[in-house]
């Protein structure tokens, strides 16, 4: 098969296969599990055999006319990383789900929209066209929303509200960026937009700044982040993991198709992505260390880890020449958090299948003589705290390098707070997974000695072990990862390739994750042992204050939308009066000109002739006329409205008929005639 | 060969018309209406296609270029408004079939079909003719035979509304006969190219006969097509008429002395002496003063045949408004609205033909509820009113849109407010029917659910012209492109 076709393959295929396993779902469950874990396989080794054609080249395919504006679709190795993850974890999360799901309802449903947003997923990731792009995003978006909701329970609609709410909005602020953008430029090709768009003016700014909110919301970006601790816990496992590991990743790639390819590194934005970077890194990390909840504390984490991301694409922009330690730092960081978030979401996923618990209180010491379980949930908390030797540590060691770098080329002051910043947000990753892996796998609880192997099989534990692997694997092999993936010089216009030399094991970059990972579990013996923990009848229970802490939704969205529109009511009220009470002064100032009485002429003329037959004088006697005029008596009244209907029926009658069409026809040629 | 077609139409539709009295059965005589329509049909789509593939073309008979010779004419605008005649007649007949014994005496119903066949041949002959005094001739017999299907219901109401339209018309008539002798006399031609040749050489040296003649025919004509205070008789007409009767004279008959009015403006005189005049704002005051005062008083009617009939009057003026604009584009705009406006204007009559009959009221007050007994019909309503009122995609509003588009091209923006206006207007008289017809519990409590609605082959027609309202709209782009290679 040829490159193009392999690309369409990859969109057309599953988009057929959703439609067929649905019928089959239908029919048999069995069946189109196994039917829908063969179509991601193939579609994953399909993307696998698209490598070659991508290492060095472009796989594009353009269809005109279709999709408004025609569809554009484009490979390289770049958007290869995005489809990469998508594929994989796909794969891994519809083995996880075939075990995962077996006491819900409303399976079919869950993976017609699951695979509905697999393609839209792919989609976002290939389109080369911005209107395609949106177009797929937001399929995304609604597809993934019956994957939030599908408990239907009450927690589930509120997380669904806002999230279909956040989504929506952010949809709408993104389609009228496109708008501008198009009635400025022309042209929705990404790559010609990066030859207009930089040289547009002001306009540019607003233009990027709806991009940002738009695929912000999609990535967690503080402070649009709001549905993202919401919608992890509601969704069931598999869909937290792909939320978690791929759909915030396509916030992430639109804001770098924005930011690095449309915009060309602005300086502007990319000082704006390390402050909202650091943001993310901050909140989340923070508030994650107050977490009970087990999938809220990873949802956290993963607003926390999209923080790195956005703090690495800040880093390109400040970076100008030397940007290459931060490109591939921060692909590589989504590839990592990718495959370690969606592990640890299949761990927690595998723990609530058995107890049907998320509270870390409930599910305390569950893991401690479980060891395949233990073992790859501790591979994935190394990978996320950064410890040397797993994948984690790599990337994160290379944005680090790129903040450095960042740093001292703009001579900033301001650098060594950005490196303090980065040591007290690593901590925290470090403190709240550490906390998380103590509760769960540390403790002592008879409650869970019992094996678990009746509820759980071998479909649950081989995606997670294929990732743990993975992990482990790029972990000690960052170099060649990275050299895969040289084409992407290409594509970002890198001068400086020494990025595939680094040394990662090198003393000051293990001393710094160690210092990292030392500072996390100060954290944690000297503030969640002391602060989060009490003992409550010889047990740890541990607590959450956050809970009653400002919460941006509750507390700040929902009363200034409410001010909003009470505020929206009174006004339109007051216009409302206005006009009802200008048309009742209307109707009623036509109402009173109606009616008002007069005396009807005709009977004026025959007052004055009786007058004169009475009085038998030829001459007119006036003080008569005004004592009936008083009197009022012998005169026929009448009223405008009255006269009015008269003169309508008089109006529809033939004589006069002819008579206005003469009175037309002489005043269109006297018209004519005087003012030609 | 197609260049016969335009002459195969007329006399079809005639020779049918003078045999069904010879027939005498109702049944063959509603029988070979149809089939001559449908005929006349596929010629026409023959002919469009041909003006499309190879372009427009005249048909000579008698003694070519001179007086008795009979000169038609086939551009685009005459093959789109033959198609669009042909359609819409057909439909109609087509309704007719079922419908036609509650309102026409049995005797009469022969008659009406030969009536029916005759307006149109004599519709078609006014749109094909280049010639004035063959137009002329086309005019009369139009006339005659739309007050025949005005009182062939042999009611009081009838017969005194066919009389003033009878009287009306004929000084209508009376006026563009004195106009074709006048030009006739300054010209020596009768053959609108050949008078456009004299003409434009020497129209500056009778200023005065050119306005003269350009006033008699605008007011003649603008009787017939109900040009704003000269419409007294169309709401009268138009609602005492039987229903498919009122949808043919609404729909077809006033809009093609509009079109008409337009071939003598821009093609027996051009572009340049019309703007010179001060014609084209006396049309357009008229036009204008139609679209608004035509609402107001639609908004008064309490009968709901009336109502529609009063808003023909306003979407004429429409028709006036893209003509007074005097440029390609307003023109085009016009003829657009006048294809537009003949699909959803019938089909609207239609539907309240319906709504009249089942509910045995004229009123408007009593048609609350009818949403729910005929909803079929009352969405269909619906879609039509919406067209009117100019809701996008639906050709009303495509015309809108191009009327104010041609105004801002030649620096007029104060026209677009009468443009607004009125739409604002059409609001109120549509609306209140949709809702009090579909909504409002009070209005639909006793009411059964699809109790009057009928049977679907009585229906097809009215969704066949609703379906083709929509696809003008659609096709708005073709369409218009295609009639502005007219000018």
């Amino acid at each position: 098969m040829s490159a193009e076709n392999l690309l369409a393959f990859i969109i057309l295929f599953p988009s057929l296969c959703t439609a067929i396993a649905y019928f089959l779902g239908n029919k048999d469950e069995k069946i189109r599990n196994i039917f829908l874990i063969f179509v991601t396989l193939i579609n994953f080794v399909a993307v696998l055999c698209l490598f070659k054609y991508i290492k060095t080249d472009t796989v594009e395919i353009s269809v005109p006319y279709i999709m408004g504006s025609g569809l554009h679709l484009k490979l390289n190795s770049f958007r290869y990383i995005f489809v990469f993850i998508t594929s994989f974890v796909w794969f891994i999360i519809t083995v996880y789900s075939s075990q995962y799901l077996i006491n819900y309802i409303h399976r079919n449903r869950y993976y017609l929209f699951f695979m509905i947003t697999y393609v839209s997923t792919i989609g976002i990731f290939i389109s080369e066209n911005l209107l395609n792009l949106f177009t797929f995003f937001e399929i995304m978006s609604f597809a993934s929303y019956p994957l939030i909701i599908h408990d239907e329970d009450e927690k589930a609609h509120s997380a669904g509200r806002t999230y279909i709410i956040m989504a929506t909005a952010g949809g709408l602020v993104l389609l009228m960026g496109i708008f501008i953008l198009f009635s400025y430029t022309n042209t929705l090709d990404i790559n010609e937009l990066s030859d207009i768009l930089p040289y547009l003016g002001n306009i540019k700014y607003v233009i990027s700044s709806l991009f940002i909110i738009g695929f912000g919301v999609k990535a967690g970006m503080v402070p649009l982040h709001i549905w993202l601790p919401k919608a992890h816990p509601a969704a069931p496992t598999p869909a937290s993991a792909i939320l978690s590991g791929i759909l915030v990743k396509t916030g992430i790639f639109g804001i770098i198709l924005t930011v690095v390819f449309m915009m060309k590194c602005d300086i502007y934005l990319s000082i704006f992505l390390v402050i909202v970077g650091f943001l993310n890194m901050f909140t989340g990390g923070f508030l994650a260390i107050f977490q009970n909840n087990i999938k809220k504390n990873l949802a956290y984490s993963s607003m926390s880890q999209m923080g790195y991301l956005l703090l690495g694409i800040g880093c390109i922009g400040l970076l100008k020449d030397h940007q290459a330690i931060a490109v591939y730092g921060t692909l590589f960081h989504v590839f990592n958090h990718a495959i370690f978030k969606v592990m640890l979401f299949m761990g927690i996923g595998i723990i609530y299948m058995v107890t049907h618990k998320l509270d870390i209180n409930d599910i305390q010491g569950f893991g401690r003589f479980k060891p395949v379980l233990k073992l790859t949930f501790f591979i994935g908390f190394c990978a996320i705290i950064g410890m040397p030797g797993f994948n984690g540590f790599a990337s994160k060691t290379m944005i680090h390098h790129a903040l450095t770098e960042a740093g001292h080329l703009n001579h900033s002051n301001l650098a060594i707070i950005g490196d303090i910043l980065f040591y007290v947000c690593g901590a925290f990753t470090t403190a709240y997974l550490f906390k998380l892996y103590t509760a769960i796998f540390v403790e002592n609880n008879s409650r869970y000695y019992a094996s678990y192997k009746k509820d759980i099989n071998s479909r649950a534990l081989f995606p997670m072990v294929a990732s743990a692997i993975l992990i482990v694997i790029f972990g000690l092999k960052p170099n060649w990862f990275l050299y895969q993936f040289e084409g992407i010089n290409e594509i970002f216009n890198l001068h400086n390739t020494g990025v595939f030399d680094i040394n990662f094991y090198s003393f000051s970059n293990i001393v710094s994750a160690l210092i990292t990972i030392g500072l996390g579990i100060l954290i944690y013996v000297f503030f969640i042992n002391k602060k989060l923990i009490t003992i409550v009848d010889n047990k740890k229970v541990y607590v959450n204050p956050s809970i009653n802490w400002f919460n941006l939704e509750q507390d700040l969205y929902k009363p200034i939308l409410i001010i909003l529109f009470k505020i929206s009511t009174v006004v339109l009220h007051v216009v409302d009066n206005i006009i009802l009470t200008f048309y009742n002064f209307i109707y009623t100032l036509i109402k009173y000109i109606s009616n008002i009485e007069f005396i009807e002429f005709s009977s004026l003329i025959n007052s004055i002739n009786n007058n004169k037959k009475e009085t038998n004088e030829s001459k007119f006697d006036y003080s008569t006329l005004e004592k009936n005029i008083e009197n009022r008596t012998e005169f026929i009244k009448t009223t405008v409205k009255e006269d009015l209907k008269d003169a309508r029926y008089k109006m529809n009658s033939i004589t006069y008929s002819i008579f206005l069409l003469g009175a037309v026809l002489v005043f269109i040629l006297l018209a004519v005639i005087i003012f030609k | 060969m197609y260049k016969y077609f335009p002459l195969i139409n007329v006399f079809v539709l005639m020779i049918t018309a003078f045999t069904i009295p010879i027939v005498r059965k109702k049944k063959i005589a509603r029988e070979l209406s149809i089939f001559s329509n449908a005929v006349i049909l596929i010629l026409s789509i023959f002919i469009l296609v041909n003006v499309i593939s190879i372009g427009d073309f005249h048909y000579k008979a008698g003694y070519p270029n001179t007086f008795f010779g009979i000169d038609w004419y086939i551009g685009s605008i005459e093959s789109v408004l033959s198609v669009l005649f042909a359609f819409v007649s057909l439909l109609i007949v087509i309704y007719s079939y079922k419908s036609i014994e509650h309102e026409v005496p049995n005797e009469k119903i022969d008659f009406y079909y030969i009536l029916l066949n005759l307006l149109l041949a004599s519709l078609l002959g006014i749109i094909y003719t280049n010639d004035l005094f063959n137009s002329y001739v086309f005019i009369e017999v139009s006339t005659l035979a739309s007050c025949g299907i005005i009182v062939i219901k042999d009611k009081k109401a009838n017969i005194k509304a066919t009389i003033k339209y009878l009287i009306m018309s004929t000084v209508g008539s009376g006026l563009i006969l004195m106009a074709i002798a006048y030009i006739y006399s300054l010209t020596g031609h009768l053959n609108m190219s050949l008078i456009h040749e004299v003409i434009i050489k020497n129209y500056t040296q009778y200023p005065n006969s050119v306005l003269i003649i350009l006033v008699l025919f605008t007011v003649g004509l603008g009787v017939k097509s109900a040009m704003f205070p000269l419409h007294g008789w169309l709401p009268d007409a138009h609602s005492s008429a039987p229903t498919p009767s009122s949808a043919l004279l609404s729909g077809l008959v006033i809009k093609v002395y509009a079109f008409t009015l337009i071939k003598i403006l821009y093609r027996v005189f051009s572009f340049s002496i019309v703007n010179e005049t001060i014609i084209l704002n006396v049309i357009i005051l008229l036009g204008s003063c139609g679209m608004i005062f035509g609402s107001i008083m639609a908004i008064t009617q309490k009968e709901l045949k009336r109502m529609v009939a009063y808003s023909s009057i306003a979407q004429m003026g429409y028709v006036f408004f893209g003509i007074g604009l005097g440029t390609p584009a307003g023109v085009a705009t016009a003829v657009f609205h006048i294809v537009g406006h003949a699909v959803t204007k019938s089909a609207l009559f239609l539907c309240s033909g319906l709504m009249i009959e089942k509910v045995g009221s004229k009123k408007i007050s009593d048609l609350k509820g009818i949403g729910k007994e005929m909803p079929l019909a009352l969405v269909l309503f619906t879609l039509g009113a919406f067209s009117m009122i100019g809701i996008p995609i639906l050709p009303g509003f495509i015309s809108k849109w191009y009327l104010s588009l041609a105004c801002i091209e030649i620096n007029r923006l104060s026209l677009v407010i009468i443009i607004l206006t009125s739409s604002i207007l059409n609001v109120i008289y549509y609306f209140p029917i949709i809702i009090n017809g579909f909504f409002g519990h009070e209005n639909l409590e006793g009411k059964v659910y699809k109790s009057k609605s009928v049977s679907i082959d009585r229906m097809l027609p009215i969704i066949f012209l609703m379906t083709a309202m929509v696809l003008v709209g659609g096709f708005s782009k073709n369409i218009l492109n295609f009639i502005s290679t007219a000018f």
